[in-house]
């Protein structure tokens, strides 16, 4: 069963897609059903990447270096684009105005999470946010753009949102 | 001491495949493949359950 309409096909097309840690986890646990996910985002002209902490966060725990060195493989099986290195977004990351911002719309506050809300801010016009986290995203800064219910053949469905970061809202919520 | 531990840095790192990161953006995306990443998922799937098996064996 197709997750993208072809209104939300058109509507992202071209936009990159960041993946959140989730988003990983999520592909292999249920790797068959998460490829076709990833497929239509890339059939609508979505390369997928993720910044460098996402990376950490998902290489953090492992029991083996077996595990590692497997995880860095699908990690790098799943980026069709490079992953956007810190450095490209330090501006934002030192921003009080986006601390403040992102921290009064989260329930907690996460480093990483928060990283993600700067990349996004920095590539605003071209960036949305691919997550299963939808208490540090909410639509208090973010746009909400699409919720794919996405079924995996065990368990129940991970509702997955497609967010945008809206400079409107983020103008709102320094008042 | 250092160049000890750079030895066995680089020894481990041989063992991981290289992070590409974007640079300029000058980057062209490459294709997506469902294939190969049902592999690379499969094969961690792999090692997670066989960690988990260890353990649970070692408890």
């Amino acid at each position: 069963m197709s997750l993208l309409t072809p209104d939300l096909a058109t509507a992202i097309h071209g936009q990159t897609i960041i993946l959140d840690a989730n988003a990983f986890v999520e592909g292999y646990s249920h790797p068959v059903e998460f490829s076709e996910l990833l497929a239509e985002l890339t059939e609508a002209d979505c390369p997928l990447t993720t910044i460098e902490a996402v990376r950490i966060e998902f290489f953090s725990k492992n029991r083996s270096v077996e595990e590692l060195s497997k995880k860095v493989a699908f990690y790098n099986e799943t980026l069709t684009y490079p992953e956007l290195p810190t450095i490209t977004f330090k501006d934002e990351l030192q921003e009080p105005t986006l601390i403040f911002a992102f921290g009064r719309q989260a329930q907690g506050f996460k480093t990483v999470d928060f990283m993600i809300a700067a990349a996004m801010k920095k590539y605003a016009t071209g960036a949305l946010l691919l997550t299963r986290d939808h208490h540090d995203f909410t639509p208090q800064l973010f746009d909400l753009k699409a919720l794919l219910p996405f079924t995996p053949p065990v368990g129940c469905v991970v509702p997955f949102g497609i967010y945008g970061f809206s400079e409107d809202k983020y103008a709102a919520l320094l008042h | 001491m250092t160049i000890k531990i750079k030895q066995i840095e680089e020894r481990f790192n041989k063992r991981f495949p290289a992070i590409r990161q974007a640079s300029l953006g000058t980057e062209q995306p490459r294709k997506f493949s469902k294939v190969r990443f049902v592999k690379a998922a499969r094969a961690l799937q792999k090692v997670v359950k066989d960690n988990d098996k260890h353990e649970s064996v070692n408890s």
